[in-house]
């Protein structure tokens, strides 16, 4: 198994959280403690770069969907870059694919929000 | 075809998992083993992790107890079984109207199982079929 991991870096209210490796319930607190972090500093996007996850389950579908109702109710943003087949399906299966904010890389985030 | 199907005989796999967190990652890693194409292995990680979640989370389970992965393989069928010891659910599916932060994982196995079921007895088994 690929450990999970989850970076931020916040640069002019885009925060950009870079996920790696295998996202489950294993990873839930992890990535949650880190999104309360970044979303204590009040940014303008939260940009979710899927493209270093190997797997995902519903579990960030979870994670990704409650952020975006946060965002909704507080005037932020949620954006998410696609990640591989395998985990761009889940939002896909769950019809998300449409409903979600999906750019192609974390710039396309950074140019709307200015 | 006769060799190939005698050659694809039961597979069994039976895997006791912990009531932790970690148990999904070593429940998905069983599957790594299993013949079939990476969308059939794909669906199957999945599911898997779906229910050893269910199971981990939802089940009211001591430390002390074991949740049950079984996946026999047929040439025409991969059957998979995750049993545990508590007290079962009736099984329902979200309503995707609403966007929903729970509910997915039963949802997805809806969409990528050719059949699935809960069974109650001496415990719950949520098991699901996918054909070949």
């Amino acid at each position: 198994m690929t450990p999970f991991e989850v970076n931020a870096t916040n640069e002019d209210g885009v925060v950009e959280l870079a996920l790696k490796g295998e996202l489950d319930i294993a990873s839930f607190s992890l990535i949650e403690d880190r999104l309360r972090e970044v979303e204590a500093e009040k940014p303008k996007v939260i940009v979710f770069d899927l493209r270093e996850l190997r797997f995902m389950d519903s579990t960030g579908l979870r994670v990704i969907i409650s952020a975006d109702k946060r965002a909704r109710r507080d005037g932020w943003r949620v954006a998410v870059v696609e990640g591989p087949e395998a985990v761009h399906r889940v939002f896909r299966l769950a019809l998300l694919d449409r409903r979600l904010d999906f750019v192609s890389d974390p710039a396309e985030a950074r140019g709307d929000a200015s | 075809m006769t060799s190939r199907q005698a050659k694809g005989a039961r597979v069994p796999i039976d895997v006791e998992l912990r009531v932790a967190p970690d148990a999904i990652s070593e429940a998905r890693a069983a599957v790594d083993g299993l013949p079939g194409d990476d969308a059939l292995l794909n669906n199957l990680r999945l599911l898997v992790s779906e229910l050893v979640t269910n199971s981990v989370r939802h089940a009211g389970l001591d430390d002390r107890s074991r949740i049950s992965l079984h996946i026999e393989t047929t040439p025409a069928v991969v059957r998979v079984e995750v049993s545990d010891p508590g007290p079962g659910f009736a099984p329902s599916v979200p309503d995707l109207r609403i966007s929903q932060e729970s509910g997915w994982g039963l949802y997805l196995v809806d969409e990528l199982a050719d059949r699935w079921g809960v069974e109650a007895e001496g415990g719950t088994c949520v098991w699901f079929e996918i054909d070949r």
